[in-house]
């Protein structure tokens, strides 16, 4: 022991005090595995995980019988093993002295690190996991054009196709009628023979069938067309293309610009009123959020039928900013309030809806840390409320708390 | 007598045909081109050449950019409307096209239908200025 150089004797009251109170705990074992020292901290927890005096041991890692040949052996240091009781996690260090009796441990609580380490781990997961959404995305992106562009004629051609169908049929319906006559009156054996031919095809061709399934193949088709459209654009969704950082944007110029955009669609139809409030600056992806006021403006014009209203409000509230789109649209019934953001859920007839531009708006206010919020009445119109943080932290400046009137229609 | 006069501007000849199509059932007199000197010539020596109601672009084309072929369709016919057919609508597009002088766009894949209405708003637009 003398070898080791330890301490001199002078010391070893501190050095006993030091161990004794140490607010990490200390348990010395011999070589079986007995206790032969207790620190304070260690009776400590002992009491607190309510653990007899033959359990004590449950507070060191499981592995103790290892580490403990490793130490006596070959004098190994070892570091970083755990232990957890209930919701608390502890790290220890274990040491003898080679060839000795006695093996030493010494613990401290790394509850809170454990806690940081998982949300790293968890953390790291979603990067990898957006990294890979965004690859997907980026894919999608640089291909969406290649599908769109095939798919555009598809689309058109399966219209006219349909149109074509109709038609055939419509004159194939005239020559029956035409065959009926004429077999009503005399028949040269020629024409008795062409009509019979012309049965025969008619089964050959499975006319029956084709009359039956034309309609139904090519709505089917043009439904699929429409899947795949919908399908790229939401895979779009997952790009990043173009955006690293977020800006500071001013909302009313968003609103005002994407206003702009489509106001050709909605000029038609509604009258638009903007109401403006004192703002200020919303840390965010605008390009994102014009997305989201299109798809509620766009929407808007749908609800309205003619003659209606379409009213965009923004105002203040602490650190918040709210965007209010009404319309004075048909309304949505309250069955169908819940499910309004649920993807590919649509009340739109096929070809008309993806059932995508709200789940996909939704998401983009997630992203913000934003809520959004719809009140409808079914016959008098719709709200549409967006909440978004200023994302400028700091004290909370005197602002306008008003929302503009809470407007419940 | 036809609703209009539209040029159709698409490098992709069974997009062009099928646009063609679309909008001479709906009443349209349709000229095609692959690109944008090739349209406005056949505009210019056809009957008529000073009628162009709509214009209709794509802007994916590879030879010419899109901003390119606007701005050059725009300068030939500057009270046209143009609508740009796009296969990759982001916002930032619109409001590219927009600004550079395109009245409308529809992104691709669009219905038949909205591809006639937005040409008869356009040409609505057209004829109410003059």
């Amino acid at each position: 022991m003398h070898t080791i150089g330890l301490p001199p004797e002078s010391l070893y009251l501190e050095l006993v005090t030091f161990t004794h109170l140490n607010p990490n705990p200390v348990l010395v074992l011999d070589a079986q595995g007995h206790v032969r020292y207790l620190n304070l901290a260690a009776r400590q927890m002992q009491k607190e995980f309510d653990l007899a005096d033959a359990d004590i041991l449950k507070i060191l890692p499981t592995n103790i019988a290892e580490i403990m040949r490793q130490c006596l052996e070959s004098g190994t240091q070892a570091r970083r093993l755990e232990s957890q009781l209930q919701n608390r996690w502890f790290g220890w260090s274990a040491y003898g002295v080679p060839g000795g009796q006695t093996v030493y441990f010494h613990g401290a609580d790394i509850t809170g690190y454990k806690k940081v380490e998982k949300e790293q781990n968890e953390l790291r997961l979603k990067l990898v996991q957006n990294d890979k959404m965004a690859s997907i995305g980026q894919l999608a992106a640089g291909i969406a054009h290649e599908i769109n562009n095939p798919l555009s004629f598809v689309v058109l051609n399966l219209n006219h196709i349909s149109n074509y169908g109709r038609g055939l049929l419509n004159i194939v319906e005239q020559y029956d009628k035409v065959a009926t006559l004429v077999k009503a009156g005399s028949l040269s054996p020629e024409l008795e023979a062409e009509l019979t031919g012309v049965q025969d095809t008619k089964a050959r061709e499975e006319f029956d069938e084709i009359l039956d399934e034309l309609p139904s193949l090519l709505q089917e088709s043009q439904e699929g067309a429409e899947r795949i459209r919908a399908i790229v654009l939401n895979l779009k969704e997952f790009s990043h293309t173009g955006e690293g950082a977020q800006k500071h944007a001013d909302i009313n110029r968003c609103l005002q610009s994407t206003l702009k955009i489509v106001s050709y669609e909605l000029k038609y139809k509604a009258k638009v009123i903007e109401q403006y409030g004192d703002i200020p600056e919303v840390l965010c992806y605008p390009q994102e959020l014009n997305q989201v006021f299109m798809n509620l403006l766009v929407n808007a014009s749908h609800a309205i039928k003619q003659n209606g209203e379409i009213r965009i409000v923004t105002a203040r509230r602490d650190e918040q900013v709210i965007v209010e789109i009404s319309d004075t649209g048909c309304g949505i019934p309250p069955e169908n309030l819940s499910r309004i953001f649920e993807t590919f859920f649509t009340t739109k007839e096929v070809g008309k809806g993806t059932g995508l531009g709200l789940s996909i708006s939704s998401e983009i206010v997630k992203k913000h840390q934003g809520r959004i919020e719809v009140e409808s009445t079914v016959g008098v119109g719709t709200t549409f409320r967006i909440w978004l943080p200023t994302g400028q932290g700091g004290p909370q400046a005197a602002g306008d708390q008003n929302v503009g009137g809470h407007r419940k229609l | 007598m036809a609703s209009g006069r539209v040029l159709v501007v698409d490098d992709e000849q069974n997009l062009r045909k099928a646009v063609h199509r679309t909008l001479t059932k709906a009443g349209y007199d349709v000229i095609e081109a692959e690109d944008g000197e090739k349209g406005i010539a056949a505009v210019q020596s056809g009957d008529n050449p000073l009628r162009l109601d709509v214009i209709i672009c794509d802007v994916h084309m590879p030879k010419v950019g899109g901003k390119e072929v606007v701005a050059y369709l725009k300068s030939q016919f500057p009270s046209v409307p143009i609508i740009v057919l796009t296969g990759d609508p982001q916002y930032k597009d619109a409001t590219d096209f927009l600004a550079n002088g395109a009245s409308a766009y529809l992104a691709k894949p669009f219905e038949p239908a909205a591809l006639v209405k937005t040409v008869a708003k356009c040409v609505e637009k057209h004829v109410f200025h003059h």
